[in-house]
C-alpha cells in the first residue's frame, strides 16, 4: 500500500543541540504507528515538524505523495490533512464545544456569519457518527479531561483529517478512558485514517499500534512491529539499559505508631464544577507512604489544594505534630515543612517563562545557605541547581535554559528536584508525580519517594495510576465523591475491593 | 558559564536592534510625511537633533523624571500590574514637593528636600495603592482606576494651586521653595542631581528584580500566579506592593524635577511625562537599564521638538506623531523580520555569492 507519510532524514537543532538527528519515518495509509522514547527524546518535536510548528534544518516530508517545501504552517498541514491533538490540550476553555470545534474554521459554515444551531448540528452529527457522548453546547471548562481530549479529537474529524497525531493522549486519562481512546481509534482506522501516537506506556504500544519508532536521544533507535518484539525489548531499546522496577521493600502497617498527620473532617465549599472536599478523614504516618487512589475528579485536586494552603477549609483542621491547622494559608502549610508535586505542573508546579535556576530558587528564597539579607548568593545557589540538575537527571543541563523550552518529563524533573532536596522536607504531598515520564524517569521518582520514606518522612500519594499506588504504599486510602471511603494496609487489598471502593460501593 | 553570558547579550543585542530598527523606520515614514507637506526633513530632523544635542543638559533634565516614569511602569509589570496613572502621579508629587519645600522646616539644606521628597513619595504610594487595594479586595481593573484617577488628580491639584497653595496672583503656580529645599544643579547646567537619583533607581531597580528574593517573589506572582501561590508566596501583598512602589517612584519624578529645576509647581508643566512613560517602558522591554537609553531617547526627541517650533514653524506635535509611529512599529512582532526577509528575498543571488564564498 502506499505511504501516508513520508519522513526522510529529518534533522532539527535547537541552537546547538539536535532534538531531531536523521530521523526517517514512513507510515503506510490506515496504519497506527506509535512512537516511543526517554523524556526529551525528540517525539513532540519530529511531529511539530511534520505538523508544520517548526521549520526542519534538513530533510524531507511528503504527505500522501505530496512533497512538502522547507517551511509550511500548520495552516498547509491541515489543508493536506494532517491534525495534531496536543501533549497540552489547546482548547478555549469559555467556549462551548461547537464554538471550539468550529473556531478556525468558521467558514465552512457560512462565508460570512457564525451560525450557532447550525455548527452545534454539525458538531453534534460528527459525535453520534463516532459514538462520542458529548454535548456540544456544554462548555469546555466544564468537562472533564477525557472530555476535553475528545473535543481536540473532534477538531481534527471536523477538519476532515486523513492523518491523527496525538501526543501523549492517555497520560491524562483513567484506564477506562484509556480504553474508550483506543475504541474510538480503532474505528477511526477502520474508517481508513492514519494515525501516530506518542505513548510512554509500553502496554499500550503493545495494544494500540501495529509498528513502533523508538527515539533514543534525537535519534531513531529501532523500529519494530509490535507482534515479534516484547515490553522488555522496547525498554531497553529505548534507555540502552534494562530497567529493574522500584518497589517498596516491606510494607508496614501503621498501627504500631501514632500518625505523624491527621486530617479531620476536612471540607471546603463547592466551586464551580470541581468536587469539594466533604468530611474527609485520614491518617498519615512518618516513614510511609499513604497512596490515595480514585477515579480522577473525586476531591483529588481538592486535597492537593487544601494541604498546600491555596484553597480555604470551611471545616475540619490539620494536626500536623502538636499544632492544628484551621485556617490553612500556603505560608502556614511551607512552615510546617509540607512540600507540594501539584498536578498541572504547567500552571501550579512552574512559571513557565523563568529559567530553571529561578524556578527551583523560589523553593528556597528562605534558605540561609543561599539568600543573606533577602539577596541571592548567586555563585552558591547556582552550584547547587547544577548539583539538583544532575541528581535528577534534568536535560539540558543548562540551568539558564527557560522551562517553557523543554520537554514535558524534564519539566517534572524541575519540579520534583525544587520540591524534594529541601532539608525541611517533613511531609511530601505528590499528585501524579509520573504523569508524562518515560520508564526511567518514573523509576527515578518512584526510589526518590522510596528514600525519603527510608528517611522517615512522610508520604502522601495521590494518584491515578493504580498500579503506582500498589507499588509504592503502605496503606491505601480510597477517595470517592469528595471523602474517603477506606483506609487501611496495602497488604491484602485485593483489587477487587479497590475497585469496588472506587466505585462508590462497599465490600459486604 | 561563557555561552550563557553570550547568549544574554545576543538577546539585548537583538532588542536594541529592534528599537534602532523601528526608530529608524519611524524617522524614514515622518520623513515621507515632512515630504508630503513640503517640508523638507533635513531641515526638520536637524533643528530636532541641533536642539537636542546643542542643549544636552536639557535633554538630561527632561530625562530625569522620564526615567522615573518609566520605572513608574515597569515595577508594577513585573507582579502584572498596570500603573497607568503616572500622569496624575507626577504632578501630585511635583505640588507636594512644592508644598513642603516652600514651608520653613526648620531643616538644614539636603534633608528639607530630602523630606519633600518624602513626602512626595508618600503621596504618590497612596495614589497608586488605593487602585492597588481595590484591584486585590474587591478586583476593580486597575487599569480603568488609574486612569480616571489622572483626571480627578488633575482637578485637585489644579484647585489647590490656585486656591490653598496659591503663590502668585497671576499664573497658576505655588509659592517657590526655600533654598534649603533645593536640589543643587551642575554648575550652570540645566539638570540637577536628581538625574543621578534617577540612574541609581534605575540600577538599584534591576539588582532587586535580578538578585533579591523579594525581586524573584514579585517577578514570580507576574509571571505564574498560580505556582507562585502554590510556592507560598502572598501574591496579592507583592502587587499591591509593587504598585505603592510604581506611583512612589512616578512622584518622586515630580518631585525631583521641581526641587532642581522648576524651584516652584506650574500647573500643566508635566503634560504628557505619565503616558510617556508608558512609551518609555514599552519600549525598554520593562528593562530597568533599558529605561535609561529609552528615557533618553524620548527626552531627546520632545527637547527637540520645542525648537522645530521656533526655528523652522513645524508643529511640534510632530514629534508626538514620530513617538506613536516607533511605538506602532514596536508593537508589530516581528516586523523588523518580515522587513528583513523581504530584503533577502529579493536580493537572494547576492546571499548565495557570499555563503559560496565562505
Ligand atoms: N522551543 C525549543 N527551544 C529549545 N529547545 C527545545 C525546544 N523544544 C524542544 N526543545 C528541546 O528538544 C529536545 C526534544 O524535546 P521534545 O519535546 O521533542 O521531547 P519529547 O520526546 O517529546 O519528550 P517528553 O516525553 O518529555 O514530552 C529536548 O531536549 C528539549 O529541551
Ligand atoms: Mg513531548
Amino acid at each position: 500500500m502506499k505511504n501516508m507519510i513520508e519522513m526522510r532524514d529529518i534533522v532539527k537543532m535547537f541552537g546547538p543541540s539536535c532534538a531531531n538527528d536523521h530521523i526517517s519515518l514512513s507510515v503506510k495509509k490506515g496504519e497506527i504507528i506509535s512512537l516511543l522514547g526517554e523524556n526529551g527524546a525528540g517525539k513532540t518535536t519530529l511531529m511539530n515538524v511534520l505538523f508544520g510548528l517548526c521549520r526542519r534544518d534538513s530533510g524531507s516530508i511528503a504527505i500522501d505523495g505530496v512533497e512538502m517545501p522547507v517551511e509550511y504552517s500548520p495552516q498547509t498541514a491541515i489543508e493536506h490533512g494532517i491534525a495534531m491533538v496536543h501533549q497540552h490540550l489547546k482548547l478555549v476553555e469559555t467556549f462551548t464545544v461547537a464554538q471550539n470545534v468550529i473556531l478556525g474554521a468558521e467558514t465552512m459554515v457560512s462565508r460570512r456569519l457564525f451560525r450557532r444551531e447550525k455548527c452545534e448540528r454539525a458538531v453534534g452529527a460528527l459525535c453520534s457518527r463516532y459514538g462520542m457522548d458529548i454535548d456540544p453546547k456544554s462548555v469546555v471548562s466544564a468537562l472533564p479531561l477525557g472530555a476535553k481530549q475528545r473535543v481536540e479529537i473532534l477538531k481534527a474529524l471536523y477538519r476532515g483529517c486523513k492523518v491523527l497525531i496525538l501526543d501523549e493522549p492517555t497520560t491524562v486519562l483513567t484506564p477506562q478512558e484509556t480504553d474508550a481512546l483506543f475504541d474510538l481509534l480503532r474505528s477511526f482506522q477502520a474508517a481508513g485514517m492514519t494515525i501516530i501516537i506518542i505513548t510512554h506506556k509500553l502496554h499500550e504500544v503493545m495494544a494500540i499500534s501495529s509498528r513502533v519508532l523508538v527515539l533514543r536521544q534525537g535519534k531513531a533507535a529501532a523500529i519494530f512491529n509490535t507482534n515479534e518484539t516484547t515490553q522488555a525489548e522496547l525498554a531497553a531499546t529505548m534507555i540502552g539499559k534494562t530497567l529493574v522496577k522500584a518497589q517498596v521493600s516491606a510494607q508496614l502497617h501503621s498501627h504500631d505508631c501514632p500518625p505523624s498527620v491527621e486530617l479531620r473532617g476536612l471540607s471546603t465549599a463547592a466551586a464551580g464544577d470541581a468536587c469539594p472536599l466533604r468530611d474527609v478523614n485520614l491518617n498519615l504516618y512518618a516513614g510511609r507512604i499513604v497512596g490515595v487512589a480514585g477515579v480522577d475528579g473525586n476531591g483529588q485536586t481538592a486535597l492537593v489544594e487544601v494541604l498546600a494552603g491555596v484553597k480555604k477549609l470551611s471545616g475540619g483542621s490539620i494536626q500536623i505534630g502538636a499544632k492544628e491547622i484551621k485556617k490553612n494559608t500556603s505560608g502556614t502549610m511551607r512552615q510546617e515543612g509540607i512540600q507540594i508535586i501539584p498536578e498541572d505542573r504547567h500552571r501550579q508546579g512552574l512559571v513557565l517563562a523563568f529559567s530553571v535556576y529561578e524556578n527551583i530558587m523560589l523553593g528556597y528564597r528562605k534558605d540561609r545557605r543561599f539568600v543573606k539579607d533577602g539577596v541571592f548568593r548567586k555563585a552558591k545557589a547556582r552550584q547547587f541547581v547544577s548539583q539538583l540538575s544532575n541528581t535528577f537527571d534534568i536535560r539540558p543541563r543548562d540551568t539558564g535554559i527557560l522551562v517553557k523550552r523543554m520537554s514535558g518529563g524534564n519539566q517534572q524533573k524541575v519540579v520534583l528536584a525544587r520540591e524534594l532536596s529541601s532539608p525541611d522536607v517533613k511531609i511530601v504531598v505528590v499528585s501524579q508525580p509520573t504523569r508524562g515520564l518515560d520508564a526511567g524517569a518514573i523509576q527515578s521518582v518512584h526510589s526518590t519517594l522510596l528514600k525519603l520514606r527510608e528517611e522517615g518522612k512522610t508520604i502522601l500519594l495521590i494518584s491515578s495510576d493504580l498500579d503506582e499506588i500498589k507499588a509504592l504504599s503502605d496503606e491505601i486510602a480510597i477517595l470517592y465523591n469528595g471523602s474517603i471511603a477506606v483506609q487501611r494496609a496495602a497488604q491484602g487489598f485485593a483489587d477487587e475491593a479497590i475497585g469496588l471502593y472506587m466505585g462508590g460501593g462497599k465490600e459486604v | 558559564m561563557k555561552s550563557k553570558l553570550s547568549r544574554m547579550q545576543s538577546g539585548t543585542l537583538r532588542e536594541l536592534g529592534r528599537v534602532a530598527f523601528a526608530m529608524l523606520f519611524a524617522f524614514a515614514a515622518g520623513a515621507v510625511f515632512l515630504m508630503a507637506i513640503g517640508s523638507n526633513p533635513l531641515t526638520i530632523y536637524g533643528a530636532i537633533f541641533a536642539k537636542a544635542f546643542g542643549s544636552f543638559d536639557s535633554t538630561l533634565r527632561r530625562a530625569t523624571p522620564l526615567m522615573l516614569s518609566g520605572l513608574a511602569i515597569a515595577i508594577p509589570l513585573q507582579t502584572g500590574m498596570f500603573n497607568m496613572g503616572g500622569e496624575g502621579q507626577i504632578i501630585a508629587g511635583a505640588l507636594t514637593a512644592a508644598v513642603v519645600g516652600a514651608s520653613d522646616l526648620g531643616l538644614p539644606a539636603g534633608l528639607h528636600a530630602a523630606a519633600a521628597i518624602a513626602a512626595a513619595m508618600a503621596v504618590g504610594a497612596v495614589l497608586s495603592g488605593l487602585p492597588g487595594l481595590l484591584k486585590i479586595t474587591r478586583g476593580a481593573n486597575e487599569v480603568v482606576t488609574t486612569l480616571m484617577l489622572n483626571s480627578i488628580v488633575s482637578y485637585i491639584v489644579t484647585w489647590l494651586v490656585l486656591n490653598p497653595f496659591k503663590g502668585t496672583d497671576y499664573s497658576p503656580q505655588s509659592k517657590k521653595i526655600l533654598p534649603a529645599a533645593e536640589i543643587p544643579t551642575f554648575g550652570k547646567l540645566d539638570f540637577s542631581w536628581g538625574l543621578l537619583i534617577a540612574l541609581a533607581l534605575c540600577v538599584l531597580t534591576h539588582l532587586f528584580f535580578r538578585s533579591t528574593a523579594k525581586g524573584l517573589e514579585m517577578r514570580a506572582a507576574g509571571a505564574g500566579p498560580a505556582a507562585a501561590r502554590y510556592l507560598g508566596i502572598n501574591n496579592k501583598l507583592l502587587c499591591l506592593l509593587a504598585m505603592a512602589l510604581g506611583g512612589a517612584v512616578a512622584s518622586m519624578g515630580g518631585a525631583l524635577e521641581v526641587l532642581g529645576g522648576q524651584h516652584a509647581y506650574f500647573d500643566e508643566f508635566f503634560t504628557n511625562y505619565g503616558f510617556d512613560g508608558i512609551a518609555i517602558a514599552y519600549m525598554a522591554g520593562s528593562h530597568p537599564l533599558g529605561i535609561i537609553v529609552t528615557a533618553l531617547i524620548i527626552s531627546m526627541i520632545r527637547v527637540g521638538a520645542l525648537a522645530i517650533s521656533r526655528t523652522t514653524g513645524m508643529s511640534p506635535y510632530f514629534v508626538t506623531m514620530l513617538q506613536g509611529l516607533i511605538i506602532i512599529l514596536l508593537v508589530t512582532p516581528r516586523f523588523a523580520g518580515t522587513v528583513l526577509s523581504l530584503v533577502r528575498r529579493r536580493f537572494p543571488a547576492r546571499k548565495k555569492e557570499e555563503g559560496g564564498a565562505a
